[in-house]
């Protein structure tokens, strides 16, 4: 009779295995200390992100009924805290429009000569 | 599945499901419990989740391997995180509290050969995987388990073929 190939092998490593199941732990016992384990590592973890997630969200929506708001109607004259940087020496140059002699000089005489020189 | 669905499964396969988690935690009985109660909380917890590509059993030996090898990184980084602060180089050393099970003979012989070929062999012929369940169980390519499965098959026959007179 032909025996399988590496039937030796198996023989073996199944006598092996046989001998670690036999001293298994019992399979609810195995699962009931896991989930006993990972209760008591994580409860007080738990309670404390819940608290403070709880904080955040309290200081977020007291800070957002705090923040100030513009009044009405006050936006057309409200100024910038930075406005005196904008100020130069020749920003009154622009403040008003500039004037003329009074009365106006009279310029023909200078004009006739331009026009008598490119002629 | 649903959650009884898993844990039924997980019941049924359970006595070789810490066979296996026993010779991936290097014969330490406390620390395959550990990994089989975390294992079973993953798949519980959704953490891990079976998506159908392969048998139940390839899945879930793929989740025990997969958590006894993070458990042993995390412990080799701790270990070295106190090495440093305490500039001490020991390494961890098994506690009075650890159990670590009897070797037999199959086991001396396999500790002669690497992982990868150890793991490939107890798959094939202990747990009566195909080796391309092995691969999708160790997360490896079929080449690859094919190439360990050969040639750990070979060095376990040369350390047999030594034992017999």
């Amino acid at each position: 009779m032909n025996r399988p190939p590496d039937d030796d092998l198996r023989r073996m490593f199944a006598e092996a295995r046989r001998a670690d199941e036999e001293k298994a732990p019992a399979f609810r016992g195995v699962l009931d200390r896991g989930i006993a384990r990972r209760s008591a590592k994580h409860p007080r973890i738990a309670w404390s992100l819940v608290a403070a997630a709880a904080i955040v969200v309290v200081i977020s929506i007291w800070s957002l009924h705090r923040s100030p708001k513009i009044p009405p109607g006050r936006i057309e004259t409200w100024k910038p805290p930075t406005e005196f940087l904008l100020a130069a020496s020749t920003t009154k140059l622009f403040d008003a429009m500039p004037t003329l002699a009074n009365p106006v000089p009279d310029y023909s005489p200078l004009l006739a000569k331009e026009k008598g020189r490119k002629s | 599945m649903k959650r009884e669905d898993f844990e039924a499964e997980m019941e049924r396969l359970h006595p070789m499901s810490y066979a296996w988690a026993l010779g991936s935690c290097r014969r330490d009985r406390e620390e395959a419990e550990d990994v089989l109660q975390e294992t079973y909380l993953k798949i519980l917890d959704g953490r891990a989740r079976f998506a159908g590509a392969s048998s139940f059993k390839t899945f879930l030996f793929g989740v025990i391997r997969t958590t006894a090898a993070e458990r042993r990184r995390r412990r080799w980084f701790r270990a070295d995180r106190l090495a440093f602060w305490s500039r001490s180089a020991a390494a961890p050393r098994p506690t009075a509290a650890t159990v670590v099970e009897e070797p037999s003979r199959l086991s001396e012989m396999l500790a002669g050969l690497a992982a990868r070929q150890r793991e490939v062999l107890e798959l094939v012929f202990g747990h009566d995987m195909t080796i391309e369940e092995a691969a999708r169980a160790l997360g490896i390519s079929v080449g690859s388990a094919r190439v360990h499965y050969e040639r750990g098959k070979k060095r376990l026959r040369q350390a047999l073929a030594k034992e017999r007179p």
